[in-house]
């Protein structure tokens, strides 16, 4: 009982931390598509050059080509 | 022996004026490092990285000129190219007529096309006496301010432009023009643009056919451009 009890423990354990992980990587890249747009219109580019600056930076940080 | 004269003078003078109807430059540009924030400097190494891979073409015939930049060998290329052309903001080809004293700027943005309008600067440009000489060319110093709206407020940046009379062609790079003589070095904001190479009166028909007005939509002001811009932007980050 006690072991089986454990092994469900950990299995959950394992499943929230995978799930986060995943969930991490969108939220993370989002943050740093905002801070990027921020950032570039604040340094005086234009709405579109911050626009594109921030899709670069987005794909930079998931992965995307 | 005064008639050979007659014709020889004519010969030169038609010569001359065909050498200074038209001109191709190849301008390169140099990005100079600024401080950045730190979610900025990975995407601003690769502009930096890349933008010696970029050139830019300047074709002016008598009254029209385009400036567009040059397709690279390799999509590579073109990947690490792109970035620095969106901070340079010369990702579009701009056409100058000026006996209607605008620019046409051919600019792909959010997905589509679009074509912006600018006015030829003439009166906005301050001349100064400051000279030097790039290449075998005396050049004078010009100035004016890049301004650019966003919902940030309003930047203003200094321009410099040396330009060299004796090429009578009021041309430049992107959108700058109406000087009285070709510029060979502007310096916008973080970026120079620099003749390397200058061909006078070597147009061939082709080339002359590309200096044309873009076509497809109709032209919009920076303004109107900026709004759409700053709607996206909006839909997309929020107002911030």
């Amino acid at each position: 009982m006690k072991k089986s009890f454990l092994t469900l423990a950990m299995l959950c354990l394992f499943s929230v931390g995978f799930v986060s992980q995943v969930n991490a990587l969108p939220v993370n890249c989002n943050a740093a598509q905002i801070a990027a747009y921020d950032g570039a219109m604040g340094a005086g580019l234009s709405e579109s050059q911050a626009i594109d600056i921030a899709d670069g930076v987005y794909k930079a940080c998931a992965g995307i080509e | 022996m005064k008639k050979i004269l007659l014709l020889l003078s004519f010969s030169i003078a038609i010569y001359g004026y065909g050498q200074q109807n038209s001109v191709e430059v190849t301008y390169k540009v140099d990005l100079v490092e600024t401080e950045v924030s730190e979610v900025l400097k990975d995407i601003y190494k690769i502009a930096y990285d890349n933008v010696k891979f970029i050139d830019f073409k300047l074709l002016g015939y008598a009254k029209e000129s385009l400036f567009y930049r040059e397709k690279l060998l390799t999509n590579d290329a073109e990947k690490g190219a792109d970035i620095a052309l969106t901070i340079l903001g010369a990702k579009g080809k701009f056409f100058t007529n000026l006996e209607n004293g605008l620019v046409y700027e051919d600019l792909p943005a959010f997905g589509e096309k679009f074509i912006v309008k600018h006015p030829v600067i003439t009166n906005g440009w301050k001349l100064t006496k400051d000279s030097k000489s790039i290449g075998k060319y005396l050049c004078y110093k010009a100035t004016t301010t890049y301004v650019v709206n966003n919902s940030k407020g309003r930047f203003e940046f200094p321009v410099i432009a040396w330009y060299a009379p004796e090429i009578n062609l009021p041309f430049g790079p992107k959108n700058y023009s109406g000087l009285p003589g070709l510029i060979l070095e502007l310096h916008e904001k973080d970026r120079i643009f620099y003749a390397d190479k200058i061909s006078l009166g070597q147009l061939d028909e082709k080339q002359r056919k590309l200096i044309a007005p873009p076509k497809g939509k109709k032209p919009i002001t920076q303004a109107e451009f900026d709004a759409i811009g700053a709607k996206i932007a909006k839909e997309r980050f929020g107002g911030r």
